[in-house]
């Protein structure tokens, strides 16, 4: 009963006023910047860092963390009602959900996903509540070697499960770990890559890289029409209640959806788009209704949505426990909490257990307000998603400057943010993916740093590496990722 | 996994439409190829030391090695297997919002808080075509004031908020 007492003092920390204020707002800005499409977590996550500045370690973390599954929650709004998915991981509910706001059943559509993702949420954080104790304890007795392999295994898996080409991927991480070694080497004191820039020394910041990638590069780059689409502005809550037919059919893809989602959520590489996209594709085989998907059929809103809510909280529990990250937007939070001087892994739910159980008892809390933002309020979201991108768009670059520039009133950022943006946008004309960048960009120093002590306790020798099992196995799933793409393809080049 | 496994079904049909050389992905491989070597260079002159004892040219020294030849992967994909993923960028876009970011970075100590917002808002609302001065303007003295007020007020920071004010 150890995990109800401290859950208890959890929920005394998150219930604090000044906790609770965040929690909302992260909550709230999610909804907001899933909904507008083209905007996703990773910009509000950038947007917010410079304020964590000025917050507790948990403050900050709660916001931080609201504005990930707030943004689950916010992406199916406009995926529904506008049928442009706000995240990628709400594309699949604009097939089902899109055609039931062309039926005028919107408001079923919308009270379906807000539930289903409501549920999935708290099933999700009940296993991070069981699971993240135990694995702490095992990881407890990982040493670098562990670590250095399953930091690799979690980049490569991360380049290796990305949309578009695999190569371009691995160009990525490379990149952000090249990024990455920029400043100080800590173990010799040498400068490295600094360009002659003071600045530099202590390494490229990372709230300068996110928001050049993720803001500039964004902003710029994304494809964005405004949304003059005006049919469905009228969403009244008495016509939100399903038929009771939709509730019996619904609690098969719920569950089904929730275990999927929970499991890809918590794996290195995977999260919740691809969660959602099989979710999707395991309920129309399953289904019995499988002729109806795509025309508005209930499983298809719920399988997904309960899948990319479930996977959005147990992603945490590899990023709290393990301190590795298994989407680019935990590797944001996970850099948010070095920045605050806290290192995730199983020494911090030791030294710090509160801020983990503040954390989980947050979420419920966020859950809630977002159960309250998402059915009563929903008509205020349908509202703001249609204020036009040329007003959006300055008052985004006027906040990430005034951001940055306020970390250390150096104007140096700014320009970082102007040149990490081009990078990005040259990238993206070359289809060289950003999430990766930013997790190698974040990973790589600690990959380093682990493969410095491996290699001094093994005397140099890598073939030491492999007497550890759990090295062994990640080493050898990291050579299945990069290998098995070119033998499929040599198998396909032979067969032409 | 689903959506990849469609994008892969999906390269075949592509490439047979479209085998003329991905130039963009030849850039790319090529920059990639160059800039790895250059790493790669640079590194071994920070000391590489032995597995044992890393130097600090240790770990990017070898990532050189790799890049290269990812980068040299690329650039043999770009004539051998042509994929044409990369997205059109808007010139126009990335320019204002390049020298939106820049003037608010030259501007601020010099010129204060108030009058560079409302510079680098009226240069990021022209980077799109759908923007009209009078409606910019008003975004840009909304913007000033609301900025003001959330960190300077209450934020309290010590940005210049008036010329001459440093």
């Amino acid at each position: 009963m150890e995990t109800f007492a401290n859950l208890a003092g959890g929920f005394a920390t998150a219930l604090t006023a000044v906790n609770l204020f965040y929690c909302f707002a992260g909550v709230a800005m999610g909804t907001l910047i899933g909904a507008l499409p083209g905007l996703g977590a990773m910009l509000g996550i950038a947007l917010l860092l410079p304020l964590t500045m000025y917050l507790t370690p948990e403050a900050a973390i709660i916001m931080l963390a609201g504005i990930y599954y707030g943004g689950e929650y916010g992406g199916s709004i406009s995926a529904i009602l506008i049928n442009v998915p706000g995240t990628p991981s709400s594309t699949v509910a604009t097939l089902d959900g899109h055609a039931m706001t062309k039926q005028g059943r919107a408001a079923v559509a919308l009270f379906a996903s807000a539930m289903a993702s409501f549920i999935a949420g708290s099933v999700g954080i009940i296993l991070m509540m069981l699971f993240s104790p135990l694995i702490a304890k095992i990881a407890l007795s990982f040493g670098s070697v562990e670590y250095f392999a399953v930091m690799l295994l979690g980049l490569v898996g991360a380049a290796a499960v990305a949309s578009g080409s695999r190569l371009n991927a691995l160009v990525a991480v490379l990149m952000g770990v090249v990024f990455g070694t920029v400043g100080t080497d800590i173990s010799s004191g040498v400068q490295r890559f600094t360009l002659g820039f003071p600045e530099f020394i202590s390494g490229i910041s990372l709230v300068a890289l996110a928001m050049g990638i993720f803001g500039f590069a964004e902003i710029a780059c994304s494809h964005t029409t405004s949304i003059s689409d005006k049919s469905s502005s009228k969403i009244r809550l008495r016509d939100m209640l399903p038929t009771r037919d939709e509730v019996r059919r619904s609690f098969g893809p719920l569950f089904r959806g929730t275990a999927l989602g929970a499991l890809l959520g918590a794996l290195p590489g995977t999260g919740p788009t691809i969660a959602s996209f099989m979710a999707y594709a395991q309920e129309r085989r399953v289904s019995r209704h499988g002729d109806q998907f795509g025309k508005g059929a209930i499983e298809g809103i719920v399988a997904p949505e309960s899948a990319n809510n479930a996977a959005a909280q147990t992603a945490f529990i590899p990023t709290l426990t393990l301190g590795i990250p298994g989407t680019a937007t935990m590797a944001l939070i996970l850099g948010a909490l070095i920045v605050q001087g806290i290192q995730p892994g199983p020494r911090m739910m030791v030294e710090n257990a509160n801020l983990f159980w503040a954390l989980i008892a947050s979420f419920w809390i966020g859950n809630l307000f977002l159960l309250v933002l998402n059915i009563p309020l929903v008509g205020l979201w349908v509202k703001l998603v249609r204020v036009p991108y040329r007003f959006l768009f300055p008052s985004i670059i006027c906040l990430i400057s005034v951001g940055v520039y306020s970390i250390d009133l150096n104007t140096f950022g700014v320009l970082v943010v102007t040149g990490i943006g081009l990078i990005g946008c040259l990238m993206r004309a070359a289809a060289i993916p950003a999430a990766p960048f930013l997790m190698g960009f974040i990973l790589g120093p600690l990959m380093e740093e682990n493969l410095r002590r491996a290699l001094q306790l093994s005397r140099g020798s890598f073939v030491d590496f492999l007497s550890s099992p759990i090295a062994a196995v990640c080493f050898a799933l990291t050579a299945l990722a990069l290998l098995l793409p070119i033998a499929a393809a040599l198998v396909a080049m032979r067969r032409t | 996994m689903s959506d990849r496994m469609e994008i892969d079904s999906d390269r075949p049909l592509e490439s047979d439409a479209d085998q003329r050389l991905d130039v963009r992905a030849l850039i790319a491989g090529i920059v990639i190829l160059c800039g790895c070597l250059a790493l790669t260079w640079t590194a071994s002159g920070y000391g590489i030391g032995t597995p044992r004892r890393m130097g600090p040219g240790f770990f990017p020294f070898y990532l050189g090695i790799i890049g290269t030849g990812l980068g040299a992967l690329m650039t043999i994909r770009a004539f051998v297997a042509p994929l044409h993923a990369g997205a059109d960028v808007p010139l126009r876009r990335v320019i204002f919002i390049g020298l939106a970011f820049v003037f608010f970075a030259i501007a601020v100590e010099p010129l204060g808080l108030v009058l560079t917002i409302i510079g680098t808002t009226l240069l990021g609302a022209f980077a799109d075509r759908e923007a009209r001065p009078l409606q910019s303007l008003m975004l840009a003295v909304g913007l000033a004031l609301s900025i003001w007020v959330l960190f300077v007020v209450l934020l309290g920071l010590s940005i210049p908020v008036w010329p001459g004010a440093q």
